[in-house]
């Protein structure tokens, strides 16, 4: 039991990250049916801002929650401005091209991304240890379940961040544009919404969720490399299709399940099936429900 | 108030094509302050094209759309919105997944001061005060038609482009329409009326353009299209 409930708090920690990122690749394909291939690779560069900025911003690095604020709030900066220019310079020449040029050019942006990341003056190819900000301390031990300050500042952050797009999506004007753009691009433009602007808004949040996420995965796993965004994104991509691509609610709950379904068969059958279960899931979902849990099956007038 | 001499809307020589089809091949025509001026043609005239071509939704191969001597080619369609122009487009455009509410407040999305306008819309569409909370896609047709028009509305436009309003809906709720469309004259907007019930349309406009395969080929006064055999033949069923 005690077992049980261990997994059941790991995965739920690792599965608010996994919502994070799958937020905004379910944002971004609401208004532009595009699938952002190279929102992994803004979880990665989220990281890798975080593993340059913590000794700039103290040297040497103290563990201190001010310091990992300041952090995340200067990666998530950073990350939105790159998340806006991702858009700018890559997508929006796109905007009347077919789907499938803007799907190759995701792919392409993503491996730029990657590989540039790569180059040796830039951060290079070899893994590094991401900064200790949070020392890793246990809060609380009940039942023999432990849950570290991190899970729970990971937690904590994950949802207060994801109850805050929330809010800007269905209570703010910008979050009304962002539904009328999602819904009916060409409608908004027809009642005055600035659609390239609501779109640029999109991206920037989507990024900034995304940077959050990478510095949260490189704390709780002291690890940044250029490759991490890949695998990442790849099961958020997965965990927003389970939840219904498009859906906001559903991407959150599409992340938890992905995360506790790693958990438990990393701890109940092998853990080298730890990336083959993001898959499996991937292809039962697309057999039997393609819709996604919160997804509809969209039923076309004429 | 309204000064009925003075041009809202010209639409000079412009031409549109979809690949290799053109849509419209040069059409002139105006819209003065204060008129209700349809716009008649079968399907596949451009009637609808040329709406669009005037949101600049569809790019001008040539020619030129002026409003209030201003021309507007190079004006993006939420620009040209804000400046006062509204199109509800054919098939209405209803948001189906939100409110009426947020319809309505889509309507008015560059503006700041809507909140006071909307008793004035209820006013003229009643239904939509039952109906506020609902999500649009559970309107009847003719409701959401006035929802259409209301939304536009409250962009505050002094000029609305309908694109076949009565499509769809029960007669008598297309004479209610048509009465609203005078009402919404009164209080001092132009409408330029995109219909394939000419009756109907001749009855409410003060000018006519009948449209055939992109090209403006008979306009003049209503009443006197009213009686022209031409139009008789071609859209009045003889």
């Amino acid at each position: 039991m005690a077992q049980f409930l261990q997994h059941l708090v790991n995965g739920l920690s690792l599965g608010s990250i996994y919502a994070l990122i799958a937020v905004g690749y379910s944002m971004v394909y609401g208004i532009l049916q595009l699938i952002n291939f190279a929102h992994g690779e803004v979880v990665m560069l989220g990281a890798v801002f975080g593993f340059w900025l913590a000794p700039k911003f103290m040297y040497p690095v103290e563990p201190s929650l001010g310091l990992f604020f300041a952090v995340l709030g200067a990666s998530m900066f950073l990350c939105g401005l790159l998340g806006f220019f991702i858009e700018r310079l890559a997508y929006r020449p796109l905007r009347k091209s077919p789907r499938i040029n803007c799907l190759i050019t995701a792919i392409g942006v993503s491996l730029f991304l990657q590989y540039f990341t790569q180059l040796e003056f830039i951060f290079g190819a070899i893994p590094q240890t991401y900064p200790e900000m949070i020392s890793q301390a246990t809060v609380f031990s009940f039942a023999g379940v432990d849950i570290s300050n991190l899970q729970l500042i990971v937690v904590g952050l994950s949802f207060s961040l994801m109850i805050i797009l929330q809010f800007v999506v269905y209570k703010t004007k910008l979050g009304l544009g962002m539904r009328a753009v999602s819904e009916n691009t060409e409608v908004a433009a027809l009642l005055g919404v600035p659609v390239n602007k609501v779109i640029s808004f999109t991206f920037i949040l989507g990024s900034m969720l995304a940077a959050a996420a990478g510095t949260f995965v490189a704390t709780m796993y002291p690890k940044v490399d250029a490759m991490m965004g890949t695998m990442l994104g790849m099961k958020a991509f997965v965990a927003a299709v389970l939840g219904g691509i498009g859906n906001l609610p559903g991407a959150v709950i599409g992340g938890l399940v992905m995360g506790l379904a790693e958990e438990f068969t990393v701890g109940y059958l092998s853990s080298s099936f730890r990336d083959a279960i993001a898959f499996a899931i991937l292809i039962l979902v697309l057999l039997f429900r393609p819709a996604g849990i919160l997804g509809k099956t969209k039923i076309e007038k004429v | 108030m309204v000064d009925k001499s003075k041009a809202l809307l010209e639409v000079q020589n412009i031409k549109v094509s979809y690949g290799a089809v053109q849509a419209l091949k040069g059409v002139t025509l105006g819209v003065k302050e204060g008129e209700i001026v349809t716009l008649l043609g079968a399907n596949g005239a451009g009637k609808s094209t040329l709406l669009k071509a005037i949101m600049q939704m569809v790019p001008l191969q040539e020619g030129d759309v002026l409003y209030l001597k201003e021309s507007l080619t190079r004006t993006k369609t939420n620009q040209i919105v804000k400046k006062g122009i509204a199109l509800v487009p054919e098939g209405r455009g209803i948001l189906a997944s939100m409110t009426v509410l947020e319809n309505l407040e889509l309507g008015a999305f560059h503006r700041s001061d809507w909140r006071s306008e909307l008793d004035h819309i209820f006013e003229l569409f009643p239904i939509l005060k039952e109906r506020i909370k609902q999500s649009a896609g559970t309107l009847s047709g003719g409701e959401q038609q006035m929802l259409a028009i209301g939304r536009a509305l409250l962009s505050k436009p002094r000029l609305l482009l309908l694109d076949e309003p009565s499509l769809g809906l029960a007669p008598k709720i297309i004479q209610n329409i048509f009465q609203l469309i005078q009402r919404i004259r009164n209080e001092g907007i132009s409408i330029l009326l995109i219909e394939q019930n000419a009756h109907m349309a001749l009855k409410v406009a003060d000018r006519c353009y009948c449209l055939e395969t992109g090209q403006v080929v008979i306009s003049g006064s209503a009443d006197e299209l009213a009686h022209s055999e031409e139009l008789k033949k071609a859209y009045l069923g003889g």
